[in-house]
């Protein structure tokens, strides 16, 4: 089935620093090609973002990328208040003694493992939505049956969080508190523990779904983030595994430089 | 909207959210402006996460050097037609491929021939 992104739109949606209209009928991101879903509230099956590199590329018929392409502009400065603004600079400064390209494996987090360009898969059992991802074989499980958040003593802070769910209309929402600050939330832009996500998860069409994140944190954000993630559905596809430590040459020594990949046993 | 105008924008759309387009490091340590071909012969396919690579003898000078050149991830490759059989050590290979800013003998694949005419492309 032929797709079009929209990328100025998906550009402008993602770009925006600040709150943006709630999308009513029109889909930034996505032209829906017409089909409708069997169950708008099934979402079980195995999923992949659309805007991975991969994917961006077969859909423009190309190999690669043009090395001509001028580079795209820098994103606009992350909506930080003064205190995470300091916090973001010296992120930065650790990255920047690091030698280029050092990697050093830590889980991504919610809000950026949702943007990995790796697919999922959802389950759907009763009083539950299970979400299992090929990245780093990451799990999130999203309680229906439960309409508010652990409490604060059994809330550990953790990389994904507590996650529950409800219904409007045919759309998911699922909030999630509860994160560590172990992650960030892609270009070294840091959050707080008190950070909370709203995603919204609906079918544009028959194998297409839109997810809109908002991301708000009273203590590191002076307005929301929000971002649209649009996904296709790959029946085809089976779930790998995908684990960044098995041969990471590039994990950083204590200097910041390489330290060198895993000895294994031979495989043959 | 031409086709390079339109991935530019995606692009653009995207840099606020690196990992869409590698998921592990950053593709900055290769040189995107100067592909360059290698041909030489497989000495290893690390069939591995998260990248692959193809460690290949090229003659240099009058001696072989070894050539680490980093590819997708398997999961990505196999959706692309790779299998990890598809490079055995001692097939004969040219490789387009982004080198290394640093100079030392790797870089990324592009494509890469195998002398039976197979050709297998990290991305499409």
């Amino acid at each position: 089935m032929a797709k079009r992104i929209l990328p100025l739109a998906l550009a402008i949606a993602l770009l925006a620093p600040t709150t943006l209209p709630a999308p009513a009928l029109a889909v930034q991101g996505e032209e829906p090609d017409g089909t409708v879903p069997e169950n708008p509230r099934d979402f079980s099956g195995v999923w992949m973002n659309d805007n991975s590199l991969d994917e961006r590329l077969k859909r423009e018929g190309l190999r690669r990328l043009d090395p001509n392409a001028p580079p795209p502009p820098p994103p606009p400065p992350p909506p930080l208040t003064e205190e995470y603004h300091v916090v973001r600079q010296q992120m930065l400064a650790q990255r920047a003694r690091w030698e280029e390209g050092v990697e050093p494996c830590s889980w991504p987090g919610t809000v950026r493992l949702m943007g990995y360009p790796y697919p999922f898969e959802i389950l759907h059992t009763p009083g539950r939505i299970t979400i299992i991802f090929e990245t780093e074989s990451q799990v999130r499980r999203i309680f229906l049956d439960r309409s508010e958040h652990l409490p604060f003593d059994e809330l550990d802070p953790s990389y994904n969080g507590d996650s529950i769910g409800y219904w409007e209309g045919d759309t998911l929402v699922v909030s999630t508190v509860g994160f560590n600050t172990l992650t960030e939330l892609g270009g070294q832009v840091p959050h707080s523990e008190e950070m909370r996500l709203t995603e919204r998860f609906r079918f544009i069409d028959g194998d297409t779904m839109v997810m809109d994140m908002t991301i708000t944190d009273p203590l590191a954000l002076t307005a929301p983030i929000e971002r649209r993630f649009v996904y296709s559905k790959r029946p085809e596809w089976r779930i790998r595994e995908y684990t960044c430590l098995e041969n990471n040459r590039d994990a950083p020594g204590a200097d910041g430089q390489r330290a060198g990949g895993v000895v294994a046993a031979p495989s043959e | 909207m031409t086709a390079t105008l339109k991935l530019a924008a995606a692009l653009a759309a995207l840099a606020i959210v690196p990992a869409s387009s590698h998921a592990h490091h950053s593709f900055a340590m290769f040189d995107q402006q100067n592909e360059r071909w290698i041909e030489g012969t497989v000495a290893e396919f690390q069939w591995t996460n998260p990248h692959t690579f193809i460690q290949v003898s090229v003659q240099q000078n009058g001696r072989a050097v070894v050539w680490s050149l980093e590819g997708g991830s398997p999961n990505i490759l196999s959706r692309n037609g790779w299998r990890r059989t598809a490079l055995q050590p001692g097939d004969k290979v040219r490789i387009l491929l982004y080198p290394l800013r640093n100079g030392q003998p790797g870089g990324t694949f592009v494509e890469v021939h195998k002398e039976d005419g197979s050709v297998y492309y990290y991305h499409g």
